[in-house]
């Protein structure tokens, strides 16, 4: 092969990819050419949704999520035409939970297989071992299953790998071209831009979260009973938290890996009105980090712990134990994903106490959403026919609420996995060892999320009245989306800097007065870097 | 074998005869060599094949580029490495916890060993040396929840304080503890089970000493002074240089589990940095250039420290 002009490492990639790449669009070399500076940008997929069942409360704009008390009367069909052509599909996917059931002994995967008609093979990939296994397959040159799932981890190199060798899905998903899958146009912008493009091309389909980001869950009934009021002031937070401490009980509840980034800080910072993540303001990205509401929000969480009212293992404690903790009633609040507000948590719980979630404590609150998915899909490479039949396998799966395909995505078989009552839908046994998170196709497309939780009414009103309080107030993180090669190559370093620097000044191995020092190192192993190559992208994507 | 004999029996004086060629050399001994091929292998391929690794040092490398395609950068990581604060913050506790671990650790197992040396009933020794071994087998997560449930600010040890009503002591997760510690956990996990060596140098030692020195009036702390530590000198000595030569390999696991506990200050060790810039930050070629760091290191120590028991008239890892 003769090659005029001087090969660039990522043309050389290319031409190596086995001819697998039709080219990236002229792209530079290197690490930037995942930026979607300076190309041209496929538009989103347009937005059709899904005129479902009439909710008990709607939703809105900001985020705030449809209200079911109950379990829809009549369901709908959103697929029509058959899904696979009984091939095999393969799919690489996350799972938090034990390894599901093999397919001949499980009725919801051989029910799951029926409705798609395909044959799913899934690799489940358990949590702690999922950024190290997705390292290797990326690093590797094996064949690839056709579905790879991307969790929201920052994984050096993930969007070079998803550019060179995963689906470029442009031509079947951006503009009108969705509405061939109206499951997936269902799915809400916000949800594609926070997954957002790669080099200007759409790679995926992303995974929709609710707004909210990580929040403060409580143990409502112990509030109730010490006089604890919904709204609070600072002061009144931090006496509440005091007021729950005592032989053997603690009132904020932390797990360790709240401290690998801002996870711990979130709904201080929020409530204290930092901004989510980055400020921008005409153009220019600063750190939350540098701002006197961050310093403000590590002050009260120093006090905390200085009143002694945390767990006092909280760094090292791990989510499962703290859950435990929280649930059986020892620590009166803690900190996860609003995800966590679901029927696993309150079957936990039980009816040991009613779970709430706590408002934010400041005069201007900043409630900090989060990047509204969980993650995406992509797809091997293939010819086109290929690429549809797995698009068709995502939109079944992304069905929304109120369908028939959302029910058997999500409660299996009726009379099998679950049984209908005044209530709505009752699990039955079989669920608990045969459900989405056992076998984890919720990775591999989901409906965009409403507020239901079959059996707990109560929990999801309150739920919703606080989404109603925070939402209008809470803010997007503007970097959500924008590619900055530093944040890639170099995200979790920076991230562990600010929970290493979080956990020392909490927990006050250093004084507040050292912050300063933290932002200094920040910005030096990057995060200069970082806010230019944001500011450079935000111009470049207007 | 005939030749053998012949060469061990010359007399004096008479010269050697010279060497006979490879081949048939090769076949004589191709029993021994067969044996050997297995380990040769193995060293070939997981050892000196790896060293080609080594060259990520000199890389700005991108695993998906692979080592043919990314960008040389000389001793650009080196540079990095000397101007990196959390380098040399995590050497300093390297260097910290391997001398508690040299000077608190390597004496535990031969104290272990001469008091169960020292008890005479059979039964009750083997019984005892299972238990000692067994924390062995445990693996460092279980060992360190096991640490955290007994020592930790919710575990049994504040549980008790806090109903006598006493103010809880910080253990775990105190950085002003953390090196003790981890040495203290080490000892409890490893003590048992580093006692086999020297339980099977001493007895190694010659009985009639014992009986030599008792007959001229000597107590147990000379007979351990004069007779024992001198009899198993060679032993010490040499687990004293392979230990010095993984001087700086303090242990990964037990690091990695308790680093976020007390933060990098004090819980980061070189091991635990390798990790989290090569591996978490996907930075291999800066990680690579602190491990090719910490190998060197680890071959100028063990040379020195064979050196030195050269020194003592002792043999060493290997012999002069």
């Amino acid at each position: 092969m003769t090659v005029s002009s001087p090969i660039k490492r990522r043309t050389l990639l290319t031409l190596a990819g086995a001819g697998l790449l039709s080219g990236c669009g002229g792209g530079g070399g290197g690490r930037g050419d995942v930026s979607n500076a300076g190309k041209d940008l496929a538009p989103w997929p347009t937005h059709v949704p899904f005129p479902g069942p009439a909710p008990d409360a709607p939703g809105d704009d900001t985020g705030v999520q449809p209200l079911y008390l109950t379990y829809p009367q009549k369901l709908t069909r959103s697929v029509t035409d058959t899904v696979g052509d009984g091939s095999k599909v393969t799919a690489m996917v996350v799972t938090f939970g034990a390894p599901p059931r093999p397919v001949e002994a499980n009725q919801l995967w051989q029910a799951v297989n029926k409705a798609l008609n395909v044959d799913l093979d899934l690799i489940v990939v358990p949590d702690p071992e999922y950024g190290q296994k997705m390292t290797t397959l990326m690093a590797g040159t094996d064949d690839l299953p056709d579905i790879i799932m991307f969790t929201n981890l920052a994984l050096p190199n993930a969007l070079e790998f998803v550019q060179a060798r995963c689906a470029d899905l442009s031509a079947h998903l951006s503009g009108d071209a969705v509405k061939d899958y109206p499951n997936l146009a269902n799915i809400p912008p916000y949800a594609w831009q926070g997954m957002g493009r790669v080099g200007g091309r759409i790679h995926g389909v992303p995974l929709e979260r609710p707004k909210p980001a990580n929040s403060l869950f409580v143990n409502r009934t112990v509030m109730d009973r010490a006089g604890i009021a919904l709204d609070w002031n600072r002061e009144q937070y931090i006496d509440a938290m005091k007021q729950l401490t005592g032989p053997r009980k603690w009132g904020v509840g932390w797990f360790k890996t709240l401290f690998t980034g801002l996870g711990g800080i979130t709904y201080h910072a929020g409530s204290l009105g930092a901004p989510n993540g980055w400020a921008e303001t005409g153009g220019a990205f600063t750190s939350t980090i540098t701002t006197p509401q961050f310093t403000e929000a590590l002050d009260v969480m120093s006090r905390l712990v200085a009143a002694r009212t945390h767990f006092p293992d909280s760094l090292t404690a791990s989510s499962t134990d703290l859950k435990a903790h929280f649930h059986n009633g020892a620590v009166a609040s803690m900190n996860d994903g609003f995800g966590a507000l679901n029927l696993q948590t309150l079957t936990s719980i039980g009816n040991r106490f009613e779970l709430g979630l706590g408002r934010p404590y400041g005069a201007e609150p900043t409630p900090w959403q989060g990047p509204g998915l969980f993650g995406f899909v992509a797809f091997k490479k293939a010819d086109d026919a290929r690429i549809k039949l797995l698009l068709r396998v995502v939109n079944h799966l992304s069905a929304p609420f109120g369908t028939t395909e959302y029910e058997l995505a999500n409660y299996g078989v009726e009379g099998k996995h679950f049984t209908r009552d005044a209530d709505g839908v009752k699990t039955l046994p079989l669920y608990d060892t045969e459900n989405n998170s056992l076998l984890p196709i919720k990775y591999l497309g989901v409906a965009p999320s409403v507020l239901y939780l079959p059996g707990y009414p109560k929990q999801a009103q309150a739920a919703y009245d606080w989404q109603r309080a925070g939402l209008p107030k809470s803010v997007a993180n503007p970097a959500v989306g924008l590619r900055s090669a530093t944040e890639v190559a170099r995200g979790a370093q920076l991230n562990q800097i600010i929970g290493d620097g979080i956990a020392a000044v909490v927990f006050g191995r250093r004084p507040l007065s050292s912050w300063p020092e933290v932002i200094t190192q920040w910005k030096k192993a990057g995060g200069d870097r970082a806010a230019e190559e944001l500011a450079k992208e935000k111009q470049a994507t207007r | 074998m005939t030749t053998q004999i012949t060469v061990d029996v010359a007399p004096p004086g008479v010269e050697t005869p010279p060497p006979r060629p490879r081949r048939s050399r090769a076949r004589a001994d191709r029993v021994l060599l067969l044996l050997a091929a297995p380990a040769l292998l193995y060293f070939l391929v997981f050892h000196y094949g790896s060293l080609f690794g080594n060259a990520l040092a000199f890389q700005e490398y991108v695993p998906f580029l692979g080592l043919r395609d990314s960008e040389w950068v000389g001793l650009a990581n080196f540079q990095r490495m000397v101007d990196d604060p959390g380098f040399w913050s995590a050497v300093g506790n390297t260097l910290l916890i391997a001398v508690l671990q040299l000077v608190f650790f390597f004496p535990a197992p031969l104290a272990l060993a001469l008091l169960l040396h020292s008890i005479v009933g059979d039964v009750l020794r083997r019984f005892v040396q299972s238990v000692v071994y067994l924390p062995h087998f445990l693996s460092w997560v279980i060992v360190i929840a096991l640490f955290q449930h007994m020592l930790g600010g919710a575990g049994v040890l504040n549980g008790w304080f806090s109903d006598l009503g006493i103010g809880g002591i910080s253990i775990i997760g105190n950085p002003d503890l953390y090196r003790p510690l981890v040495v203290v956990q080490l000892i409890w996990k490893e003590c048992g089970w580093a006692t086999i060596i020297f339980l099977a140098a001493l007895t190694q030692v010659d009985q009639q000493l014992y009986e030599a020195s008792a007959l001229d009036g000597a107590g147990w702390g000379r007979r351990l002074w004069h007779v024992t530590l001198p009899s198993i000198r060679a032993v010490i000595v040499l687990l004293l240089v392979l230990r010095l030569g993984e001087f700086l390999s303090i242990g990964f696991e037990q690091f990695f589990l308790q680093r976020q506990a007390v933060g990098p200050e004090a819980g980061e060790v070189l091991d635990t940095f390798v990790y989290f810039t090569g591996f978490a930050d996907g930075d291999f070629g800066y990680a690579a250039a602190v491990g090719l760091f910490k190998g060197v290191v680890g071959v100028a120590l063990i040379y020195a420290a064979n050196k030195i028991a050269h020194r003592l008239g002792e043999q060493g890892v290997y012999r002069r």
